[in-house]
């Protein structure tokens, strides 16, 4: 029977959605049969957008994406895709999708107040060169600096380390994962000495409890609720908690919503951990053989700049992350304070709300799953509730077991596999190396084939910091790429657009479109997206997952990997490096940092032969070598034998990725668990094995009060984060008309009676105002998000209305990561 | 082959509560654009979206979640004609 084009689509839709479900189909509709005749092209790609890692079937025709469909043979999301992959398809075709380099001139000459004229890649290189050399002349290595991307993918941010740490002996290297992520690293780092989630999302088809500690799963990150919502619903024992500090479209599936007053997340872990002890819930085996107690040091001061009035008195500012050894009577002794009624009363959450939460965890019959992403780690802080919520894990010792754990959700996807795993941070090298320590250098350096005291010992400049740095004129020739940090970053008036058009900076911005980041740069370069590149990304289980190039990219536009390869050829070493490094290898001398760092041997050994016949490598094939594959498997060195075991690059491209430790080519669900962890020892039980002595540490911290919370004028706390249909500062998202019609700009979500106080009905334009800025939109009191009296939510995706110049660049002081979610504003009518 | 008519499709798989199936396939279907294809027993209903306009699928696909007794609602499969996009991004 001979179908039609449009039948023929149809029924390939149902039965791809039939699949999915497990749903059998009628016999009628089943008679689409198996041959293709569409001449689509079916590869997989990891889904572009949150870090759920999805995996997705791209559909080309004549060099283009014309459809996608959920993987079926994806563990992670089984067939399945949130609504954000049907904008997926249409992403890398944007109207104003940017085809070439665009320098701002007057009278055809680079002028910083001149006007973005298309130059092309060579003048565009020729000036950033100059200005880059300019800088590292007059001022040296600590005048230049990038910001990267937990959306690069592995070797794009590999790449660009090497390019800075190594060639141009720079660590003011940080990626936008700093405002996401950096958080949950340090109290991973902090608490167990290795980073990234032990468990995985198979705990979500087998948990107990889940509960979620500021996340709003239902919305950032649907399938992974969708597997948690089948849990819920498949096992009638399942209960679901809903931490928040306003109501949102998670807690429609909660057995318990617990709305608690900002910053108070620290009282209700250290209750919880409190009723442990006082229940007699503690597994005092576990925690005997596998921890140790800790207090930390607590006037620690919030990230601002020193000559703030809440810094000049915060005499641990300096040394934040410090603590010493205590007991566990001494432990005990500080929680206690923490009761059932404390807790009540200053977080604002009924008392059998609290009781019952603290009786999941310390239930020894009941599994658990904490999940958490920025309602934790944007917090000023965010290492400290961290901490707190391993406490609660360890205590019970219900950890790295099948259901059992705390688990840190991602927001982007590679920001575990690029910025984290490979490193992209001011402090860190790859896989878990920091340049603060000699002995990592020196592993950094032997592996890069680059002399000793290449790579500086002192951190660079974090996100917060490099604002802060181009203000004051410290750093002055600066790489953006692939983030738009300046609707990103906090306090923008004050803190971020300054350091952008100071006259003494060259502000270089890559990206497939302009956005407000772009426009405010002096140069910009057109960038190749997803899969019109090979690429890499790492999803928050540990997942490395592969895909090849589907399709070209749009005129003149690179991917970021060729944009900083080929830049790494303006440099001649003499350049950049000072005559007594290079006396330790004059075999350099007359080279390139290209020459150096990717021409090395190790880079450049695999010839084009290995690259995949049928698809095109736009990189491979304009550096005459399989660049990725390279970088990759120089890279993977790193980690190899070092509890960070990557698996082979070959076998990549043809699974639905792999989770590390990938030993024997054996991937690794729970770490630190005897049995399930090829580098747990037999007769342990349980290893730490990020701590010298393989023990996890338990921290006494306090509550204490946000940097700035509400007062008589300022009198509302403003919370900031996404929606749905928006992904982060919506660069790709708002370009996408469908999605802009449906969400079409940020809305103010209050309680309706405090609009009423104020005079305000829904729909009402309103001005909403802190001490660093204002905005004018509308007031939103129905709907998804429901926030208590006192608090409102503004999403941060539209780019018209710029709620980062309200907030406040307050930070974690150890993680350096800004706090989103708290500050005071008043609204009024407009 | 092409494109004599703009195609615009997507399945996706709407998860009901057990007890609310009927109402909600009755309030899916409708729905202009919307078929309702089959259903499991244990609250997943199959449907297709399906428009001249590839907006209108996906202002569907987003109200699908706003209906009394929707749990969850994933897309499994999109199609669109290439050319089809291009005229969407110009109504941008």
């Amino acid at each position: 029977m001979k179908l039609t084009r449009r039948e023929y689509i149809k029924s390939n839709a149902i039965a791809a959605a039939a699949a999915a479900a497990g749903v059998s189909l009628p016999a009628s509709t089943v008679l689409a049969g198996k041959e293709d005749n569409s001449s689509i092209r079916w590869d997989k790609a990891p889904c572009r957008f949150c870090g759920t890692g999805c995996s997705i079937l791209v559909g080309t025709q004549n060099d283009r994406i014309v459809a996608t469909q959920g993987d079926p043979d994806a563990p992670v999301n089984k067939g399945l895709n949130c609504i954000k992959g049907y904008f997926l398809s249409k992403i890398p075709y944007g109207k104003d999708r940017l085809t070439k380099p665009l320098l701002r001139k007057s009278n055809g000459v680079y002028d910083k107040e001149g006007e973005f004229t298309p130059v092309s890649w060579d003048e565009a290189f020729d000036i950033m060169a100059l200005k880059w050399k300019e800088a590292l002349k007059k001022k040296g290595p600590t005048s230049v600096g990038m910001f990267g991307s937990g959306q690069w993918t592995v070797w794009e941010g590999y790449a660009a380390a090497k390019l800075y740490k190594a060639g141009f002996r720079s660590n003011n290297i940080d990626p936008n994962a700093r405002h996401c992520m950096a958080s949950a690293v340090a109290g991973f780092i902090r608490t167990f000495g290795i980073d990234e989630p032990m468990g995985c999302y198979d705990d979500l088809d087998q948990s107990d409890t889940f509960v979620l500690w500021g996340s709003n799963m239902a919305e950032m990150h649907p399938i992974l609720w969708s597997r948690l919502t089948n849990r819920r619903l498949s096992a009638k024992h399942v209960r679901v908690v809903v931490m928040s500090t306003y109501s949102h479209r998670s807690c429609d599936l909660a057995d318990n919503e617990i709305i608690f007053k900002p910053q108070t997340d620290l009282v209700i872990a250290n209750y919880i951990a409190n009723y442990i002890i006082q229940s007699g819930a503690v597994n005092e085996e576990f925690v005997a053989k596998h921890t140790n107690f800790r207090k930390g040091v607590t006037d620690i001061g919030y990230g601002l700049r020193p000559n703030h009035e809440l810094e000049k008195d915060a005499s641990d500012s300096k040394k934040a992350k410090a603590s010493k050894p205590i007991s566990f009577e001494e432990y005990k002794e500080f929680v206690s304070e923490y009761t059932l009624e404390v807790a009540s009363k200053i977080s604002g959450v009924p008392q059998r709300n609290l009781e019952q939460l603290a009786k999941y965890y310390a239930d020894p019959n009941r599994t658990v799953m904490s999940l958490w992403t920025m309602g934790m780690n944007q917090h000023t802080r965010g290492t400290w509730v961290n901490n707190l919520v391993y406490n609660i894990h360890l205590l019970t010792g219900k950890i790295s077991q099948p259901g059992n754990g705390p688990f840190s959700l991602t927001g982007q996807p590679s920001a575990c596999g690029t910025a984290r795993e490979v490193g992209t941070f001011a402090h860190r090298l790859p896989a878990d190396l920091v340049v603060m320590k000699k002995a990592h250098r020196d592993i950094a350096e032997k592996r890069w084939q680059v002399p000793e005291g290449t790579i500086p010992g002192k951190p660079g400049f974090h996100a917060v910091l490099q604002n802060r740095k181009l203000k004051d004129g410290h750093l002055n020739a600066y790489w953006v790429m692939c983030n738009n940090n300046v609707q990103a970053a906090a306090n923008m008036i004050e803190e971020t657009l300054p350091g952008y058009r100071n006259p003494e900076n060259f502000i270089v911005v890559s990206d497939p479109y302009p956005t407000v980041t772009a426009q405010a740069a002096d140069l910009v370069l057109p960038t190749a997206m997803w899969v019109e590149k090979e690429g890499a990304y790492g999803n928050a289980e540990r997942r490395t997952q592969f895909w090849r190039q589907q399709i070209p990219a749009p005129g003149e536009a690179k991917s970021d990997l060729w944009q900083l390869v080929e830049f790494s050829k303006r440099f001649k070493v003499e350049e950049v490096w000072p005559n007594s490094l290079l006396d330790k290898m004059p075999e350099y001398r007359g080279k390139t940092l290209y020459d150096i760092l990717y021409a090395n041997g190790e880079v450049n050994k695999f010839p084009l032969s290995e690259t995949q016949a049928g698809f095109e490598n736009d990189e491979a094939m304009h550096f005459g070598y399989y660049l990725q594959k390279g970088l990759f498997e120089e890279y993977a060195g790193f980690g190899r034998g070092h509890k960070h075991d990557l698996g082979d690059f070959d076998t990549y491209h043809k699974v639905r990725g792999m989770r590390w430790p990938v030993v024997d080519g054996k991937e690794t669900l729970w770490r630190f668990k005897e049995g399930s962890d090829p580098y747990v020892e037999e007769g342990t039980g349980f290893q730490f094995y990020g701590k010298p002595d393989n023990k996890a540490w338990i921290f006494a911290l306090p509550y204490q009060p946000a940097a700035e919370e509400p007062d008589a004028e300022f009198d509302l706390w403003l919370c900031t984060g996404r929606v749905l249909e928006h992904w982060h500062s919506g660069s790709m998202t708002q370009r996408v008309p469908e999605l802009h019609r449906a969400f079409p700009d940020a809305v103010i979500y209050m309680h309706p009676d405090d609009a009423k106080a104020r005079g305000l009905r829904r729909g009402m334009a309103a001005k909403i105002e802190s001490r660093r800025g204002l905005i004018t939109t509308r007031i939103e009191t129905k709907g998804r998000n429901r926030p208590p009296r006192g608090l409102v939510f503004v999403p941060w995706f539209d780019a018209s209305r710029l709620i980062n110049k309200l907030t406040l660049d307050a930070t974690c002081p150890i993680s350096k990561e800004t706090d989103y979610k708290k500050c005071a504003v008043k609204i009024t009518k407009a | 082959m092409e494109n004599e008519n703009p195609l615009h499709i997507a399945s996706a798989i709407v998860l009901s509560q057990v007890d609310k199936v009927e109402s909600v396939k009755s309030s899916l279907a409708s729905i202009s654009g919307i078929e309702v294809h089959t259903e499991g027993n244990d609250g997943r209903i199959i449907i297709t979206v399906e428009s001249p306009k590839y907006r209108e699928v996906a202002d569907v696909l987003l109200s699908i979640r706003d209906i009394e007794g929707v749990l969850s609602s994933e897309l499994v499969y999109q199609y669109s004609d290439g050319d089809k996009v291009s005229d969407g991004d110009k109504a941008h």
